[in-house]
């Protein structure tokens, strides 16, 4: 179980994650002018659900590949998505998945799409959140369900100077695991940035030969050499004896705040590329900074009209409604 | 019409040559009935006689009939009165390709043993693309000579019968005009309602002609008013506390007034009778998810003092946390008695302030067996390890991160909303501005749009009135032979 959480960049709302099912929705449901739309949601009580299975309790590994399939068989005019999120990875997967089928999303009326969900969201080429639905963002972690007893926070306690350090680094540039890497915060920045770019151009697809180019010069800064500035900080200090006076509560404390702040330290080293990756690559890059805005053990709220300045969700304009 | 059409295949050659001999061999008998063939040679001047020339044949056309006689020592008398024959027409239907068609077939009267009479069709299958060679086809195909051959004119078998081939051409002719002015009518029936329909929508909108397009009005910024959750500034920081302090209230009423009385002894009642020990901690644990939560009915400021008082003023967490502890209690004195029918600015009114996992093991920890006890579930907390003085700094911290956690947040997300709100509203009038240009530029080009399509209308009106004048025209009758009319001589090798 442990090992299972470690490996995963978790995103999950303060609601309790339900589970993740695909079903046609109810015609009733649909707005005039949709004749079929496809649940992407959460396995839960709200629904009406009485039993959830295990790969169903949230954005879990294989559902990108689930909904590609599930896409490919049959034609929904729309996506409806609500679900409290899970996995990061899933997330951006299932927003590909959406972009390369063209499909419009849409969170309904008092439904939630929470953390990975938002991400997803992102992949539709049109995008609505209807009115009562909500759409919350917060920072991804590795340590959501880190335990007392954990032995990655034990080897912390044990040398806390040298572990925080270390840590911070790692949780900056990624680290490799049982032959599985795991992201940093500039891989995930460099992967989020992208995301986030061609959601804001039309149909998901920015001008041609930027999304290569883009690819190219992210990955070779995600791989250039850095260290944490943590290292030479006084905050390395007063974290030293904050782990020593309060042990491992301390110590999940301070990794999630170091890997919030890896991220604040990949934005600041992107902002001066902003230039040179085109079109809309500022704006977003400010919806990474909100997504970061809350630790992961809340969430922000997003209002309509914060969806719709930033882009998260697309307007029509009909000329009959000046 | 200059194409010539080709010899008939049936008797071309030597089988032509053997046809004639064979036809003109005949002569001898026919001299017998001399007679009977002046008499019908009286009957109309117009019908050739069945001599020498025409192989002791006739052949005549009258209305749709075509009537073949022979003489009765035609060679081949006994085959055509025994099994008759069959009209067969030959014509091209476009520049390479020729087509052979049988008109229809006819066997002898019985009064009338060596005439044949054929029905002619108002149309052929194909739609002509020159002239029409008739010939008569004997049962075995051969064709029928009716006529010598001469040295101008090859052709034996072949004839033609002028006004009926204008008239199947006609109506041909006429299928086409008519075809023509159905799809005009058609055109114009369906440009007729676009314009009929796009008219309305430019009414609708005023777009009325490219004068109005010019009057569009600018669109007014579709702002609502100012939301809940944009606040000034200077008034950020505050509202962020009060946010969260909301948070830590309603961690504490849903745990002290809620789940601990109502819920929890239900489920532990349940989980007791089958001593799922599992399931109960899981319960009991649940109760430390919030931040701030501890001994039943113990609030939040309450409990800070006392642990606060229980690690003493020494106490490095105590005093590295001195700041904090301070800020919250302030925070909460200030705003906890503002709270009632509060709408939090950020997030839903019963959102409560989470903490990390391990501060939520270790609360339990601390505050887990007192509980179990309380609620007689003693059996469900065994072996959990007993709660330490490193439990409450544990505790202590991360209760005040977590809360001074949300203010931060909340700081952060209260100034991207104002940001953007700022945005939106400076960005209004450009908006609008930008709406106007499209709607000018859409209205200029749907505008043009009509007046061409109701250009194309009226071409199409006129191309129906040509069409329908053309259908007219091509379709006055044509009079067929009103008497016999010999074709013997009409050979398809020549114009008629």
């Amino acid at each position: 179980m442990r090992a299972l959480v470690a490996v995963a960049v978790v995103l999950l709302g303060v609601v309790p994650a339900e589970a993740l099912k695909f079903e046609s929705v109810d015609p009733k449901l649909l707005p005039p002018s949709v004749k079929s739309a496809l649940w992407v949601r959460d396995c839960g009580r709200a629904f009406g659900d009485k039993q959830c299975a295990d790969g169903e309790e949230m954005f879990s590994t294989g559902d990108s590949g689930r909904l590609a399939r599930e896409l490919m068989a049959h034609h929904y005019d729309e996506v409806w998505l609500a679900s409290g999120g899970g996995v990061l990875d899933e997330g951006l997967g299932i927003g590909d998945v959406l972009r390369r089928f063209q499909m419009t999303v849409r969170v309904p009326p008092n439904r939630e799409c929470v953390s990975s969900c938002t991400v997803a969201f992102l992949g539709g080429v049109f995008r609505f959140i209807d009115p009562g639905a909500s759409y919350q963002v917060h920072a991804a972690s590795l340590f959501l369900d880190t335990d007392l007893d954990d032995p990655w926070m034990k080897d912390v306690l044990a040398n806390p100077k040298t572990g925080l350090v270390e840590w911070a680094d790692r949780l900056l540039v990624g680290f490799d695991l049982r032959r599985q890497h795991l992201e940093g915060s500039r891989e995930s920045a460099a992967q989020l940035l992208l995301h986030c770019q061609k959601a804001l151009h039309p149909l998901g697809q920015l001008p041609a030969g930027r999304e290569a180019t883009n690819r190219d010069l992210l990955q070779r800064w995600a791989r250039s050499s850095t260290t944490s500035t943590y290292r030479n900080g006084p905050q390395l200090t007063i974290d030293v004896a904050a782990v020593q006076r309060e042990g491992v509560v301390a110590v999940q404390q301070i990794l999630m705040r170091l890997e919030r702040d890896g991220m604040q330290q990949a934005i600041d080293e992107l902002r001066p590329m902003l230039p040179s990756l085109g079109p809309r690559a500022e704006p977003a890059l400010r919806m990474i900074e909100t997504m970061y805005s809350s630790r992961i053990t809340g969430t922000a709220s997003l209002s309509y009209e914060t969806l719709l300045q930033m882009g998260y969700i697309t307007k029509i304009f009909d000329p009959l409604k000046p | 019409m200059t194409r010539k059409l080709g010899m008939v295949r049936g008797c071309e050659g030597a089988a032509v040559r053997r046809c004639v001999r064979e036809c003109e061999g005949a002569r001898g008998a026919v001299t017998r009935v001399a007679g009977a063939l002046a008499v019908a040679l009286a009957m109309s001047a117009a019908v050739l006689a069945q001599d020498k020339d025409t192989l002791w044949t006739s052949v005549t056309a009258e209305g749709t009939t075509i009537a073949l006689t022979w003489d009765k020592n035609h060679p081949w008398d006994a085959i055509l009165a025994t099994n008759g024959a069959e009209l067969v027409a030959k014509y091209f239907v476009d520049a390479r390709r020729e087509v052979t068609e049988s008109l229809g077939r006819a066997t002898p009267a019985r009064r009338d043993q060596r005439t044949l009479r054929f029905t002619l069709p108002e149309a052929v299958r194909g739609t002509l693309a020159g002239p029409v060679c008739l010939f008569i086809q004997m049962p075995d195909r051969r064709a029928l000579p009716i006529r010598r051959p001469d040295n101008r004119n090859g052709d034996t078998v072949g004839f033609r019968y002028d006004s009926w081939e204008r008239r199947i051409r006609q109506a041909g002719d006429t299928r086409a005009a008519q075809e023509r002015v159905t799809s005009a009518e058609r055109s114009l029936t369906a440009s007729a309602r676009i314009v009929a329909g796009r008219e309305a929508t430019l009414a609708q909108r005023g777009w009325t002609g490219l004068a109005s397009c010019d009057q569009v009005a600018v669109p007014t910024a579709a702002l609502g008013p100012k939301p809940s959750d944009v606040v000034d500034l200077a008034r950020q920081p505050d509202v962020a506390r009060r946010v969260c302090v909301n948070r830590v209230v309603n961690g504490f009423l849903l745990i002290s007034e809620e789940y601990v009385p109502e819920t929890l002894p239900k489920l532990l009642a349940s989980y007791a009778a089958s001593k799922d020990v599992d399931s109960a901690r899981s319960r009991l644990s649940a109760v430390y998810s919030a931040a701030f939560a501890g001994p039943v009915g113990a609030d939040p400021p309450s409990l800070i003092h006392a642990i606060v008082e229980r690690l003493g003023a020494d106490n490095g967490t105590v005093r590295a946390r001195a700041v904090q502890t301070a800020g919250f209690l302030k925070d909460w004195d200030t705003f906890a008695p503002t709270l009632k029918g509060y709408t939090p600015e950020l997030g839903d009114p019963d959102e409560y302030l989470g903490w990390t996992s391990t501060a939520k093991e270790s609360a339990f920890h601390l505050f887990g067996p007192d509980l179990a006890r309380q609620l007689k579930a003693e059996w469900a907390v065994q072996g959990l390890p007993p709660g330490s003085v490193s439990d409450l700094e544990s505790y202590l911290g991360s209760a005040l991160d977590a809360y001074t956690g949300c203010v931060d947040d909340s700081v952060k997300q209260l100034r991207t909303k104002s940001d953007n709100w700022d945005a939106l509203r400076s960005a209004a009038p450009q908006r609008a501005a930008s709406a106007r240009e499209f709607l000018v530029r859409e209205c200029r080009q749907e505008v043009n749009a009509l007046s061409t399509m109701k250009t194309e209308r009226a071409a199409l009106e006129a191309q129906v009135a040509r069409d329908r004048q053309t259908l007219a025209t091509v379709s006055t009758p044509i009079r067929l032979a009103d008497k016999p009319l010999a074709l013997n001589g009409v050979s398809c090798a020549q114009s008629p």
